[in-house]
């Protein structure tokens, strides 16, 4: 099961910036929030580790089992999902 | 009662090896497979003409017994993705084949590449299971499932055979062993074979992104658990491997693995890779009997071997030279 290692709670607009900064950094290339990245099929297991891994040292998670499935990281809106929701980001006050 | 460690290995390859860019299948392939056949890592296949997996074997198991006294009491066979006969047995043939009278023969199956760490595990459990059992034989034949070797997007295929026996007494001693599955990947990949003659098999990735993507994170977790879990078992930690090795796929698999699980892995894997392609559960056997051979571990130190496979399997071996 997936988990936080963090007290921290997120705000949406962070985590997406966060997450552009490191695809931009990383593909350089500029991306929208509903861009899929896996679109072309051109994304290896390298990559993908690479942005798992930045992910769970970025907002301190552990992510594993079906939460590791490819729709939650095919855009930067299903990644940030992600992250507040595995955060309890997403729960409100 | 003396642990369960190796007795013997012999491993059969062809003397003939072909570089891939001379296969003749390359005429056919789109510019992605094309594409990956050059960037996969291996530069030749050896490749022996006109032969089954099943009559490898039994060379390999025959070869080998002529060096050994023992009968062995088990003929463990690794079985190929696809069987020679359909309803006859494969292990049968390949026990007729090698002169094995008096060894029972049955087949461990669809473990894909993770057979060989497999059976290593079933081996010594049923060497410590019966007192009176001595010796299990485990071998395994590398010839390609389908029409073609290039096999995008996980590996090429080349063509080879092993044979070894596990014995009370043997070394490398077999310290720790645990594997895992996830068998809601059974069906990643697959050859419609009942609606095509052999010379139109190819094989298919049903989810290109569910390989590349989820079956490599589940790997990554899965296989760093089990390395965790393995070298507990023994008491030992990462700081106490001399040399990990895994299967030979791609060269960029090893990266992947270094980086991910924090375990350089042993150069003889690539350049096994490179030489002879990927020969399914022979790698691992190939690649420890080689890395044995060159004398770089000495006698005491450990050797984890990785196995992880299309369908999911994942094994952590640590032996102990």
């Amino acid at each position: 099961m997936s988990e936080s290692t963090t007290e921290r709670r997120f705000v949406a607009e962070d985590v997406e910036t966060e997450l552009k900064q490191f695809l931009e950094k990383s593909t350089k290339t500029s991306w929208e929030s509903d861009t899929d990245l896996f679109a072309d099929g051109g994304v290896s297991s390298m990559f993908a580790m690479e942005l798992v891994v930045h992910i769970e040292r970025s907002f301190g998670l552990a992510i594993e089992g079906p939460d590791l499935r490819i729709d939650n990281f095919r855009t930067v809106n299903d990644m940030t999902a992600l992250v507040l929701r595995l955060t309890g980001s997403d729960a409100g006050e | 009662m003396n642990a369960i460690g190796i007795g013997s290995v012999h491993c059969l390859l062809p003397d003939e090896r072909v570089p891939v860019a001379d296969l003749p299948e390359l005429a056919r392939l789109s510019d992605e497979e094309l594409k990956f056949a050059e960037q996969a890592g291996v530069e030749t296949v050896g490749i022996f003409p006109d032969t089954e997996p099943t009559e490898l074997a039994a060379r390999a198991c025959r070869e080998l017994m002529a060096t050994q006294e023992e009968v062995p009491d088990l003929l463990l066979h690794i079985g190929s993705r696809a069987p020679d006969v359909l309803i006859g047995s494969d292990a049968g043939k390949i026990a007729h084949l090698a002169g094995l009278d008096g060894t029972f023969p049955f087949t461990v199956d669809g473990l894909g590449c993770a057979g060989s760490s497999a059976a290593w595990g079933l081996g010594r459990d049923l060497l410590l299971g019966d007192p009176t059992r001595k010796s299990v034989l485990i071998t395994y034949g590398s010839r390609p499932t389908a029409a073609d070797r290039v096999r995008r997007p996980v590996t090429v295929i080349g063509d080879g055979a092993f044979a070894m026996t596990l014995v009370r007494g043997g070394r490398p001693v077999l310290k720790a062993h645990r594997m895992e599955v996830d068998s809601s990947f059974h069906d990643l990949f697959e050859v419609d074979y009942k609606h095509r003659p052999w010379s139109q098999w190819r094989e298919e990735c049903t989810d290109n992104d569910r390989y590349s993507f989820e079956l490599a994170m589940q790997s990554r977790n899965r296989l760093g658990n089990l390395v965790d879990r393995v070298l507990a078992d023994a008491g030992l930690g990462q700081d106490d491997v001399a040399a990990a090795l895994m299967q030979n796929v791609t060269a960029s698999a090893y990266d992947f693995y270094r980086i991910s699980l924090g375990l350089p892995i042993h150069p003889v894997c690539a350049t096994h890779l490179a030489e002879f392609g990927h020969l399914g559960p022979m790698d691992v056997v190939l690649n420890l009997d080689r890395l044995l051979a060159r004398g770089e571990v000495d006698p005491g130190q450990h050797v984890l071997v990785l196995s992880n496979s299309p369908v999911a399997a994942w094994t952590v071996t640590l032996w102990e030279v």
